[in-house]
């Protein structure tokens, strides 16, 4: 339908169906003479229902006025009938004013209006066309709207819920009432923490107040629930804030036990395979290395020769089997990084001190590896053995290219990251290389020269390293003029790092109904000592008291970090008065120190008696920065 | 100086046979065991050392074993070295928290293997001293 009644020229079609040839007659007549409004009408005639249904099918009508008494058809199933035949035909019914009550009801079964037959007049009959046509024009509109509305909800293959602001279920989708196998009419309406799903609510309930507290989409991963079959799963859901209307909160996602099972019997698999691979290996390598060593009698220089090339390649392949494991850890998001504040700077003299191995290749092969950072600390939040990695990778890989001149670490602390890199004087990389450089089992313009061969696969790992430290990494080269490698890891401030922390500890404490506590050691006479020493001499004796603190925690899996704010040490599953002891004990053992420069007081919270999620905790902790 | 005694502990004969030969190389004295009821018994009559350790072996694996040791008054004061092919983080932890010294991957380096053996018999190293805490 997309009438509009705008121009002179144009002729509204009426089908008028009328049995009362007087009443036809004088509807007729109204709609012949043009009115001021201009606008004509082409009516057409019939006194039946049936003929009315027939001339509707042939299209081009654009109004149907009818009696509602018809000798085929009487009251509202007149109108029902032409909505049933002509859903998209707009109708004005004529009644008379005896059967005034009967008027909404005829609206109610469709009819867009009415008018009464005994004061019908040419402008009450031209206006409630018009408006008739209007009406359903836009009623149309909002159908289609709807109808458009469900069919992209119904073609959703994972399940949606909605939930008002009292977490009143609003909204339960086909793929909901099929993974939980409850129907949606048993849920509308119900506590949706008491809708009769066997699940790990508290972890839901968290990721519902996160959301709304952020009023941004949240995640959460795993949440364990009771299949329909009676079978253990996990769900991964993403809560929505929508705020429209009924809903407050969407939250859609799926099943994803069967996924899980994937990934689980892949790692095994992985895993499997490497210990089978490593099994026989280390068989053929001792193997080799006791014939090599002359364990097993003489051996001429042609034997030594060929047993040590094979040792080379023993060791290659033990090499790369270990990048297949990080590479296929890098993808599946499961490599381990043990995050803490560590000074780049220190790094990088690691890596080139003289008794490093990388030194003392350089050295033989006469190549300078020199570092180039600035005088005061650059601290990043990373695992530092994962960093090495990434510079070792570098500095390996640079020691292979280059056969004279230099290979320079170096580290600039730019505003809010660390740009770090490893430039040599090498061959370089031609341009169509470049792109390909990250890719895995890539390697190209290599001539065999002395020395370990690569596994194809370190660039590949330092990229995902990299990336999982939310850095990037890069290369510029030139071919006969060296290349550059550059990576940024951004610099977070202390009270990000301890929301993350404290935000990844809810999150495994809360499934449990188990707790978690967060002591701050706060350094009393921070003010003097920073009159008296440099900045980083201070962080120095911070860092002395965070590895007094590490004794203290007799190296459990509990974590401590660093900041200008003093040290902070989350203990996982510890209440409050547990974590107060401990506290206790670790302030005692450093005052049992030789030298303990620092005047140190702590105070801490526990979840979840100080608060629900991590803001509101680091709020107790951190309130000057209260934002 | 009378030589020190080793036992090692591997389900793979071949490797057993081939970490012998280098350790009487290099004078120590050693006896083997392809499986765990085994190593515990000649661990507990022979006295060994040291013992170098597999992990995952049939019946009964290299943790259960190293558990077994440390709760046995006659055996607990032997350290234990592990020598794995399995590249699992958490069950390295779960052994090294039932009192083995060091975990070494396979395949190894000799070298390394030779002086982590001989840090394990020096009365001054750190890890005797860590030791001496599971006492």
């Amino acid at each position: 339908m997309s009438t509009k009644i705008k121009s002179r020229d144009q002729k509204v079609k009426v089908l008028l169906i009328e049995s009362n040839p007087t009443y036809a007659r004088v509807v007729q007549e109204l709609l012949a003479v043009s009115g001021g409004n201009g606008i004509l009408f082409d009516v057409e005639c019939v006194d039946r229902i049936s003929a009315a249904v027939d001339r509707l099918s042939k299209g081009d009508i654009q109004i149907a006025i009818s009696d509602v008494h018809l000798p085929d058809s009487d009251g509202t199933q007149t109108i029902l009938k032409l909505r049933m035949n002509a859903p998209e035909i707009p109708i004005v019914a004529l009644i008379g004013t005896a059967e005034k009550s009967s008027g909404m009801v005829i609206l109610e079964n469709g009819a867009q209006d009415y008018v009464f037959m005994e004061q019908v007049n040419r402008e009450l009959l031209t206006r409630a066309i018009r408006y008739a046509i209007e009406r359903k024009q836009t009623e149309e509109a909002l159908r289609k709207a709807h109808a458009e509305k469900e069919l992209l909800l119904s073609s959703i293959t994972s399940l949606l819920i909605g939930l008002n602001v009292k977490d009143e279920i609003a909204y339960w989708n086909v793929i909901a009432e099929g993974t939980f196998g409850i129907l949606s009419g048993n849920v509308m309406g119900s506590l949706f923490s008491d809708c009769g799903i066997h699940w790990q609510y508290d972890a839901i309930a968290i990721g519902l107040a996160e959301c709304r507290q952020k009023n941004a989409p949240v995640r959460i991963n795993d949440v364990r629930f009771l299949r329909p079959n009676m079978e253990d799963g996990y769900l991964g859901l993403t809560i929505i804030p929508v705020k429209s209307g009924q809903l407050d909160l969407l939250i859609f996602g799926a099943d994803i036990t069967e996924r899980k099972k994937l990934e689980h019997l892949k790692d095994e698999f992985i895993s499997t395979v490497s210990h089978e691979l490593r099994t026989p290996l280390t068989v053929i390598r001792e193997g080799v290395s006791q014939v090599l060593e002359g364990i097993l009698g003489e051996t001429t220089e042609n034997q030594k020769k060929f047993l040590s090339i094979a040792l080379q390649a023993i060791d290659r392949l033990s090499r790369i089997i270990n990048d297949l494991l990080d590479i296929s850890k890098i993808e599946a998001d499961k490599l381990e990084l043990k995050m803490d504040l560590v000074d780049l700077t220190a790094v990088a003299h690691e890596i080139t001190a003289p008794s490093s191995p990388y030194q003392m290749r350089a050295n033989d092969k006469g190549i300078t590896l020199e570092v180039r950072v600035p005088s005061h600390r650059v601290e990043c939040y990373v695992a530092k053995d994962k960093i090495i990695q990434v510079f070792t990778n570098l500095v390996g890989n640079a020691l292979k290219f280059v056969e004279k001149g230099k290979i320079e670490i170096s580290i600039e602390d730019k505003d809010g990251y660390a740009e770090c890199s490893v430039t040599d004087t090498g061959m370089g990389i031609s341009k169509e290389n470049l792109p390909k450089a990250f890719n895995k089992f890539q390697q190209f313009d290599r001539t065999d020269g002395p020395g370990e061969k690569g596994t194809g696969l370190g660039l590949a790992i330092s990229k995902g390293l990299v990336e999982m430290h939310k850095g990037k990494i890069w290369v510029e080269s030139e071919r006969g003029k060296g290349t550059k490698f550059i990576f940024i890891l951004p610099m977070l401030q202390g009270r990000d790092i301890l929301k993350q922390y404290i935000s990844s500890g809810i999150r495994k404490a809360a499934p449990n109904k188990s707790s978690l506590s967060c002591i701050q050691f706060r350094i009393l006479n921070f003010g003097s000592l920073k009159k008296g020493l440099s900045k980083d001499g201070v962080t120095a004796l911070i860092e002395d008291f965070q590895v007094s603190v590490r004794k203290s925690l007799r190296n459990k899996a509990d974590f401590s970090v660093r900041g200008e704010f003093g040290v902070f040490v989350l203990l996982p599953s510890t209440n409050k008065e547990d974590s107060c002891h401990v506290g206790k004990r670790i302030k005692e053992d450093y005052e049992k120190l030789n030298s303990h420069p620092l005047e140190i007081n702590f105070n801490l919270v526990s979840f979840p008696e100080d608060g629900q999620n991590e803001e509101e905790l680091l709020n107790l902790l951190l309130p000057e920065e209260k934002s | 100086m009378k030589s020190k005694k080793i036992l090692i502990v591997d389900d793979d004969p071949n490797f057993v046979l081939m970490v012998k030969y280098r350790l009487e190389a290099n004078h120590y004295e050693i006896e083997t065991a392809t499986n765990g009821i085994d190593a515990i018994k000649i661990a507990t009559e022979w006295k060994p050392d040291l013992v170098l350790l597999d992990l995952i072996m049939p019946v009964m694996e290299g943790y259960d074993i190293c558990k077994k040791l440390k709760s046995q008054d006659d055996t607990r004061k032997i350290p234990v070295i592990v020598l794995t092919a399995s590249t699992k983080k958490d069950s390295y932890a779960k052994c090294l928290s039932v009192g083995a010294l060091v975990v070494i991957l396979k395949p190894f380096n000799p070298a390394e293997l030779l002086a982590l053996i001989k840090k394990a018999f020096d009365p001054n190293s750190k890890w005797r001293k860590i030791e001496s805490a599971y006492q």
